[in-house]
């Protein structure tokens, strides 16, 4: 057996290593730089049913080790990226991962029914986006509509059903456990946490929705303390990320509790870092003398 | 574009807040005026981010120039780097001018403002080497002007906004007769950019601004660098300055 082998809650990757939604397009551009198909899986950017154009400039901000977005889910619309992202994506042997958000939970299913027949490995249901007006990271911070939203998702597809979660929540097993009982097979943590950078020459701040969602390796030790109690909380799998910039971070989050890994921000610094994190998690394994990587994933919490 | 390594043969200050940068690649490289590249800062990730720089001009093959203006941390550190050491850089990137179209005795007209004037130097000498004859530039500085030993054209204005107290565009208004020209490239603040598109209006001429925005990837992939784009009559879209930029036509974009 391929000792670099995970498990999602049903969906193989071949390696631990994937990517984050948002931070990777729909993999043409950094396909430019590698053979997309060293990676375990690919979660694209964030979709709606209708195509949408995304929130005004400025939409980034560099903080202390990290940045601040508000690009407000720009993207082509679901029956686009059926059309025209998919049979691209399906020439690389990794696992597409689809990322899905509405403006009222109604809109999730709708988006499920529309990738029905769609040839996709997973349905990651993202209620963590900061950058909207309406739904995103409001349906991730209430369990009650968390637990409405994945279950209408569950009941109306045949795909893998993924959860990402908000780190912005008192806490997060609350909403890793509803999610869980609402028959999601996985868990995505930690999505973005909401932050702010002021101009001081404007006296405004940076941002014209204000807010933007921070990321970078400023975030690591929390988003892994996150995945570390979550952990505990649930027993399906965890996709860990948040701040993850090679393989001593990858392996930190496995430990933790992480079955599998994205790398965000981190692609935007050094487009080989998935490939560079790979190679590193391989020679631990080899150092190590694992049979299965997997045998890693929760260990820290002995 | 491609992740490149080259190598700092010359970091050298041109004013106090604007510095000179040779880099030299193992290969031949190539690229169009108005291309940028996305450079590693910090071995540390401190910045986090590259910086999008625009290529000034090729010296040779191999080696190109940057002008870099000090605004922040990642240019900061770029003027603290030694000759001699390797440069990590995702380039060429970004689609540059178009100078395809205009006639060789084209009257065109180049226009800069400070640290825009960077990606004009590489673009005049471009069209001096493809047989242009009558290109004329206008650069505006707010004090210190550098770089006219650069341009290679029929006629250059320099503009010392300190001692002169007019811009680069009043220039253009009252000194130059805008219907002479078939081509308008300009590269420099957002308001200078404003004026020369309200210039040039509606004289059914390609007048082609280059413009900046904040970058995390620079390749496409992250949508930070977004500008309004006219897409029709009554319908617009957030472009990528990095890759459906960051030269666009004057007519199609939308200042906020």
């Amino acid at each position: 057996m391929n000792p670099l082998q995970v498990n999602l809650g049903g969906l193989i990757l071949k390696n631990p290593v994937t990517v984050a939604s948002g931070t990777f397009g729909f993999g043409r551009e950094y396909g430019e730089f590698f053979d997309l198909s060293l990676l375990g899986g690919i979660a694209v950017k964030g979709l709606t049913l209708k195509e949408r154009s995304g929130n005004p400039p400025p939409r980034i901000v560099e903080t202390r080790g990290g940045m601040i977005n508000s690009v407000g889910l720009q993207n082509p619309g679901v029956e686009a990226f059926i059309k025209e992202e998919i049979p691209f994506l399906r020439r690389f042997d990794t696992r597409i991962i689809v990322n899905i958000n509405g403006d009222e939970p109604e809109d999730y299913a709708r988006m499920a029914m529309a990738l029905q027949e769609a040839d996709i490995d997973s349905i990651e249901v993202n209620i963590s986006c900061p950058n909207v007006k309406s739904g995103g990271m409001l349906f991730g911070t209430d369990p009650e509509v968390a637990y409405r939203v994945v279950r209408q998702v569950v009941e109306n597809t045949r795909h893998h059903v993924m959860v990402k979660l908000t780190p912005n929540v008192t806490d997060i097993r609350v909403i890793a456990r509803a999610v869980e009982e609402a028959g999601a097979k996985a868990i995505s943590l930690v999505n973005t946490f909401n932050a702010m950078a002021i101009d001081i020459q404007t006296q405004k701040p940076v941002l014209v929705r204000k807010t933007g969602g921070l990321s970078g390796p400023a975030i690591k030790p929390i988003a892994l303390r996150l995945v570390y109690e979550t952990y505990s909380a649930v027993k399906i799998p965890i996709l860990g990320m948040g701040g993850i910039t090679g393989a001593q971070d990858a392996l930190e989050f496995m430990l933790a509790g992480a079955s599998a890994i994205a790398l965000g921000t981190y692609n935007f610094v050094d487009p080989l870092a998935a490939v560079k994190t790979l190679e590193g998690i391989e020679a631990y394994r080899k150092e190590k003398g694992l049979e299965n990587l997997s045998d890693l994933v929760g260990k820290a919490h002995r | 574009m491609k992740l490149m390594t080259g190598t700092i043969i010359e970091n050298s200050r041109v004013t106090d807040e604007v510095f000179k940068i040779r880099l030299r690649m193992a290969q031949p490289f190539e690229f169009s005026p108005g291309q940028f590249i996305n450079i590693k800062v910090s071995e540390w990730d401190a910045p986090l981010l590259r910086r999008p720089i625009s290529i000034s001009r090729r010296m040779d093959a191999r080696t190109i120039e940057l002008l870099v203006k000090e605004q922040g941390a990642g240019t900061r550190q770029m003027r603290f780097f030694k000759t001699g050491t390797p440069v990590d850089f995702i380039g060429p990137l970004g689609r540059g001018f178009n100078i395809s179209g205009f006639k060789k005795e084209a009257p065109l007209l180049i226009l800069g403002g400070g640290i825009g004037t960077a990606p004009l130097k590489g673009l005049s000498r471009d069209l001096a080497n493809r047989g242009y004859t009558r290109v004329y530039v206008v650069n505006g500085f707010k004090d210190h002007p550098y770089g006219k030993e650069d341009f290679e054209c029929y006629e250059y204005v320099e503009i010392d906004e300190s001692k002169e107290n007019r811009f680069v565009t009043d220039h253009v208004s009252a000194s130059l007769n805008e219907t002479d020209f078939q081509g308008v490239f300009a590269c420099g603040p957002t308001p200078m950019l404003k004026r020369v598109r309200e210039i040039f209006k509606d004289r059914g001429i390609s007048v082609q601004l280059s413009l900046e925005e904040k970058m995390a990837c620079g390749v496409g992939a992250c949508l930070g660098c977004a500008v309004k784009i006219k897409t029709g009559p009554f319908d617009h879209a957030y472009k990528k300055v990095c890759v459906d930029g960051p030269v666009f036509e004057a007519s199609e974009v939308i200042f906020e």
